[in-house]
């Protein structure tokens, strides 16, 4: 009879070890949120957690469209930024891209866009060329030119460029980032584009974004483009 | 000596004179391999500052600002002068890449190696002009 505390002892072991990992199973299958969150005083004395949502912009599309944040409000992105004369990882990291077009093109919740960081030699009709020989189509997949600068700012607030810091998301030690956006324009994950895995894990993750409540997670707020660092 | 015995040391000596240099080539003939080697140094060398294009970017943008932000006219001056160098160098690696292209495998291993010598002279100015470019926007930065 001395035995039946000690099994109960065991089961409540059990049982509060258990449960932890149960919820944090289920907080596993919303991906993180990238960035700083801003803490915000609300009018009640409290502080709201706001998360910085990528910024405004307007550059050209192959098509010759003005493409906005509004062309894409809503739906879940996968952003990197190339240029057609690139010699090394842009043609790997375009078939990769194709990859994503081929699995999602069909899906009006999902929209690719790929910055040329070469604007000046990559225009409109450049992009145009460069996106029929790919099989690349839009609304789908846009390929942007415009303002340098714009560009540039657009792909520091991506995360795309983070060589320079281990600690930025995804770590990455080179410049061949694919970012992964939701509907509100918050960074959730960036992924090599040139390693297939790392790709078939950036499929997978906006499998995760399309099942999630467009609601979901704290209120964004995008961020200005200051150019100041 | 006998004449046929000199005779048979001229020829000799004939053989190896007019076998000498062509056997001193043949020992290092321009292979595809030799091309493929330059091809990769060229793209070694690109890949070695490309990655610092959106650092290059990041500084032209940030001294551009102070520039006109700037109410000493020397500070001025040097912030755009320093961001006027970046967009040189950021200018010059996408000329460079627009113009570059891979040798044609149809051309002779001699035209293609010559090509390859050219565009490695070509690319390292091009990394001459970021870490050129880079380091005196360091040293400005620091100066602040």
């Amino acid at each position: 009879m001395k035995m039946i505390p000690f099994f109960g002892l065991v089961l409540l072991f059990l049982w509060s070890c258990g449960n932890p990992s149960t919820n944090a199973e289920k907080e596993l299958k919303h991906l993180p949120f990238m960035g700083e969150p801003m803490l915000i005083q609300n009018d009640q004395g409290g502080v709201d957690t706001l998360w910085p949502a990528l910024p405004a912009f307007t550059l050209a599309s192959q098509t010759g469209d003005s493409i906005t944040q509004l062309d894409l409000a809503g739906k879940i992105r996968v952003a990197d930024f190339f240029f057609t004369s690139c010699p090394t990882i842009c043609p790997m990291m375009s078939a990769q891209m194709l990859r994503i077009h081929e699995r999602f093109g069909s899906n009006d919740q999902v929209v690719l866009i790929s910055h040329s960081i070469d604007p000046e030699h990559d225009s409109v009709s450049v992009l145009a060329d460069y996106a029929e020989k790919l099989g690349a189509s839009a609304p789908g997949w846009f390929f942007l030119t415009g303002d340098m600068d714009l560009i540039f700012s657009l792909a520091d607030a991506y995360g795309s460029f983070a060589e320079k810091d281990p600690n930025a998301p995804g770590g990455f030690a080179h410049s061949g980032a694919l970012t992964l956006a939701d509907r509100q324009g918050r960074i959730r994950g960036v992924y090599d584009g040139t390693n297939p895995e790392e790709v078939d894990r950036l499929i997978l993750d906006m499998e995760r974004l399309l099942a999630e409540a467009p609601d979901y997670g704290p209120e964004a707020v995008p961020v200005g483009l200051d150019y100041a660092q | 000596m006998t004449i046929k015995s000199s005779l048979l040391l001229l020829s000799l000596l004939g053989l190896f004179a007019a076998c000498g240099p062509k056997a001193t080539k043949d020992t290092n003939p321009l292979t595809e391999s030799d091309i493929q080697l330059l091809e990769e140094e060229v793209m070694r060398l690109h890949d070695s500052v490309m990655p610092q294009t959106s650092e290059i970017m990041r500084y032209k943008r940030k001294f551009q600002e102070q520039a006109e932000l700037s109410e000493d006219s020397l500070s001025a001056e040097s912030f755009k002068n320093a961001a006027l160098e970046l967009e040189q160098a950021y200018h010059l690696m996408m000329d460079w890449m627009q113009a570059y292209h891979a040798p044609d495998p149809q051309s002779s291993l001699e035209a293609r190696e010559a090509y390859l010598l050219d565009e490695l002279n070509k690319v390292q100015e091009v990394v001459d002009a970021y870490t050129k470019a880079l380091n005196n926007a360091h040293d400005l930065d620091s100066l602040r």
